[in-house]
C-alpha cells in the first residue's frame, strides 16, 4: 500500500497550475467518492409509504434476557401446583411451586418471586408471547430470531435489537456506549451461536455491542490496559497528541477519514477519562446498595472463575453476576446508556436450560433474578428515571412438561418423560414450549398493574386470548422509542426493516 | 458446532470490522468507530502485542535510541522521522531505550492517521 503514498508525492511533484493535483482532485472529489465507497454500506431507507411520527415514551431499553427458556407455568403465570410425591403421572404436572399473590389483585406470580411481586403494580404482564415455529428447537436459532426480529440463516447478518436501536436514535450522551451487553460469556457452548446475531450485522461494527461479561469487572473495560498505570496511560495520550502535531499527514490523505479517526480516538479518550466511565465500577456503589441486588457482595468479588473461587458453588456465582449486573445497568442509565441488555448467560443446559431437575434448578435460577429486578426497578423509579427507561423480560421460549414446540405443530421430543415420575430429576418443565410465554414490561409508558393475554389453565397451557407475536413485541419496543416498525435501511440495494418487512404491528392497549 | 469465521472474530477483530461470514458487504466501513477506537485503546489483545514486541525490539537495539526510532518509523511509516518527530519519540522511549517507552511508541505509531489510513 506503498504506492498510494508514492502515487500521492508523485502528483505532489509534477503538479502544475494548469492541472489538478491528485490532491486536489482527492478535496474536490472526496464528497463524491465517500459516497461511492459508502456504496455497499446501509442507508436509511426511503420508504414508499411514508412512514409515521410516533412520540416517544421511552428514551432507552433495558432487555433482562432469561436465556435458556422460560417455563411461564412456574414463574410469572402459575398454573394448578402439585408437590412431588413418588409415583406422580406427570401429565396431572403444570406447576411444581405454589403460586403466590401479588400487589395486584387477581394477579399471581410463582413462589420464589416475591420481591417482583411487590413491583407488579409498575408491570405490564403479556403472558402469551409467541415464539415462532423453527422446527426442531434449537435455542441459539430462537434466540437469534428473538433478537433480530429475523430467523437465521439470513444472506447478510441481521442486526441485534441493540443495534438497530443503537444506528436509528445514536448514543443518549457521547461519552456512553449506545448498546452494552453485560454478562454473555463467548468462549463457552454455543458461543459462536451467540455471537451471530450478538452484532450490529449489516450495519457496521459501530453500532455493535460493548461487551461486559463481568459486571464486577467492567471498571477495567473503561480503563487503561492491564499493567498500565493511570500516568503512564494519560502520558501516553499526551504524546500521541504530540506526536500527532510533529506529523507531516496533515498534508496528506482524506481529510474526512482522519477526521473521523481523530473523533473516535477523542471519543474513546472521552470514555476513558469521563465521569461515565465512573458509572462502570462497582466499588463505588455503596455496600449496603451492592448488597441490596447481591446479597452475599464482598468488596472485591470477582466471578470470573465461579467453579474455583466458590468452591465449586458454581449457582452462587451466576447469582451474583447477574444481580451486579442490573446494579450496572442502573449506574449506566444514570450516565445516559440507549440500549442495555442483562442475561442470565446462555450455557447449554445450564441456568434457564433445564432439561433435569427442572423444580430445584429454578429455586436458583428465581433467586438469581427476584431480588436484583425488583431493586433495579425501584431503583429507577426513585431516581425518576423509570417513566423513559423501558425494561423488558423475556425469555426465547417457555418450557412444559410434555409439550415440545406447539401442541398442533409438535416437534421431536430432546427429552424423555417417563410414565411415572419416581425421580426428582424428573420433576420440572424440561420440553420447549412455543405456544406462550410471559414477557414483563416496566415503565417507558407501558400501563402498570395490567396484564395482557390468556392462557389455558390446563395443558396445554397455551394462548387463547390476544396472542403477541415477537415482530409486534419488537414493533411495542420500536413505538415507545418513537420507531416506526417500518422503518428500515437498505442494504445493497435490498430494504431490511426493524420488523421483518416492516410488518410488526406495536400493542396499542400496552401503553399508557 | 464450531464456525471458523466466528471462532477468529476476537473482540480486536470484531472492532476493527471483521464481517460476519453470512455478510454479503463487500465493503468495510471508510469511518473510525468509538468502540474500536477503544478496543484499540485499552484492549487486551493488541496491547499483548505491543507488550511483546517492545521487549524484543529493546532487547536488540537497547542503546541506540534514534537509530530505534529511526528503525520503527521506517517500518511502520516507510519514512524517516522529521526531526520534531525524533525528538518527540526519543523522549518518550528514553535513552537507553525502555521497554514501556518502545510500548507506548509502538501503540502511537500505529494510532496515528498516517499509519490506520495510508498503509
Amino acid at each position: 500500500m506503498n504506492l498510494n503514498r508514492l502515487l500521492l508525492q508523485d502528483a505532489f511533484r509534477r503538479s502544475q497550475p494548469d492541472r489538478w493535483s491528485r490532491r486536489d482532485f482527492l478535496k474536490t472529489a472526496s464528497a463524491a467518492t465517500l459516497a461511492a465507497l459508502a456504496a455497499g454500506a446501509p442507508r436509511s431507507l426511503l420508504a414508499a409509504e411514508p412512514t409515521e411520527t410516533i412520540k416517544p415514551t421511552a428514551d432507552r431499553v433495558i432487555v433482562l434476557w432469561m436465556a435458556g427458556g422460560m417455563a411461564h407455568t412456574e414463574t410469572f403465570d402459575p398454573k394448578r401446583y402439585t408437590p412431588y410425591a413418588a409415583g406422580l403421572n406427570p401429565n396431572e404436572v403444570l406447576s411444581t411451586f405454589p403460586s403466590i399473590p401479588t400487589n395486584v389483585d387477581g394477579v399471581q406470580f410463582s413462589a420464589g418471586l416475591e420481591q417482583m411481586a411487590q413491583v407488579m403494580d409498575r408491570a405490564t404482564l403479556i403472558r402469551t408471547m409467541q415464539s415462532a415455529d423453527l422446527g426442531f428447537i434449537l435455542h441459539s436459532r430462537h434466540q437469534f430470531n428473538w433478537h433480530t426480529g429475523y430467523v437465521p440463516p439470513q444472506t447478510v447478518a441481521a442486526p441485534h435489537l441493540g443495534a438497530w436501536i443503537s444506528k436509528t436514535l445514536g448514543p443518549l450522551d457521547p461519552a456512553v456506549p449506545a448498546f452494552i451487553n453485560i454478562g454473555q460469556r463467548f468462549d463457552l457452548g454455543e458461543g459462536e451461536e451467540l455471537k451471530a446475531f450478538t452484532t450490529a450485522g449489516f450495519l457496521g461494527s459501530e453500532y455493535g455491542p460493548f461487551n461486559v461479561p463481568f459486571p464486577e469487572l467492567a471498571a477495567s473495560a473503561v480503563r487503561p490496559p492491564a499493567g498500565m498505570s493511570p500516568g503512564r496511560f494519560a502520558d501516553r495520550d499526551k504524546f500521541y497528541r504530540e506526536l500527532l502535531a510533529a506529523s507531516p499527514i496533515g498534508r496528506e490523505g482524506s481529510g474526512y477519514q482522519q477526521e473521523s479517526l481523530l473523533r473516535s480516538m477523542d471519543n474513546a479518550h472521552r470514555l476513558l477519562s469521563s465521569p461515565a466511565s465512573k458509572a462502570f465500577d462497582l466499588a463505588l456503589e455503596p455496600l449496603d446498595r451492592v448488597r441490596k441486588y447481591y446479597p452475599a457482595y464482598e468488596p472485591g468479588m470477582r466471578f470470573d472463575t465461579p467453579r474455583d473461587r466458590f468452591g465449586g458453588k458454581y449457582e452462587e456465582g451466576m447469582v451474583g453476576r447477574f444481580g451486579l449486573g442490573c446494579l450496572l445497568a442502573r449506574r449506566l442509565c444514570e450516565v445516559g446508556a440507549r440500549f442495555i441488555e442483562i442475561t442470565t448467560e446462555y450455557i447449554p443446559f445450564l441456568n434457564w436450560d433445564t432439561h433435569e431437575n427442572g423444580h430445584s434448578r429454578l429455586v436458583g435460577m428465581k433467586q438469581m433474578i427476584d431480588a436484583p429486578i425488583a431493586q433495579l426497578v425501584r431503583d429507577l423509579e426513585e431516581r425518576g428515571l423509570l417513566d423513559r427507561t423501558l425494561i423488558v423480560l423475556a425469555s426465547e421460549f417457555s418450557r412444559d412438561m410434555m409439550v415440545e414446540g406447539k401442541p398442533e405443530k409438535g416437534v421431536k421430543n430432546q427429552v424423555e418423560v417417563p410414565e411415572v415420575i419416581n425421580d426428582p430429576k424428573h420433576y420440572g418443565m424440561h420440553r420447549h414450549f412455543t405456544a406462550a410465554g410471559s414477557v414483563l414490561l416496566f415503565g417507558g409508558g407501558m400501563k402498570r398493574g395490567h396484564v395482557h393475554g390468556i392462557t389455558a389453565d390446563e395443558r396445554p397451557c397455551r394462548t387463547l386470548k390476544d396472542p403477541v407475536t415477537i415482530p409486534d413485541l419488537h414493533a411495542t419496543i420500536y413505538r415507545a422509542l418513537g420507531i416506526p416498525a417500518n422503518h428500515g435501511y437498505d442494504v445493497e440495494k435490498r430494504p431490511f426493516y426493524v420488523t421483518v418487512d416492516g410488518k410488526g404491528k406495536a400493542v396499542r392497549e400496552l401503553f399508557l | 458446532m464450531q464456525r471458523a469465521a466466528l471462532v477468529a472474530a476476537d473482540p480486536l477483530m470484531v472492532a476493527l470490522g471483521r464481517p460476519n461470514r453470512e455478510q454479503i458487504v463487500t465493503v468495510r466501513q471508510s469511518t473510525a468507530t468509538t468502540l474500536q477506537a477503544l478496543e484499540l485503546t485499552n484492549g487486551n489483545t493488541l496491547a499483548a502485542l505491543f507488550k511483546d514486541g517492545a521487549g524484543r525490539i529493546v532487547t536488540a537495539q537497547p542503546d541506540n535510541t534514534a537509530a530505534l526510532v529511526e528503525t520503527l518509523y521506517q517500518q511502520t511509516l516507510s519514512r524517516k522521522p522529521t526531526a520534531a518527530e525524533l525528538t518527540v519519540a526519543s523522549r518518550l522511549v528514553g535513552s537507553p531505550a525502555k521497554a514501556e517507552g518502545v510500548e507506548d511508541l509502538l501503540w502511537a505509531l500505529t494510532m496515528l492517521p498516517e499509519f490506520q489510513l495510508i498503509y
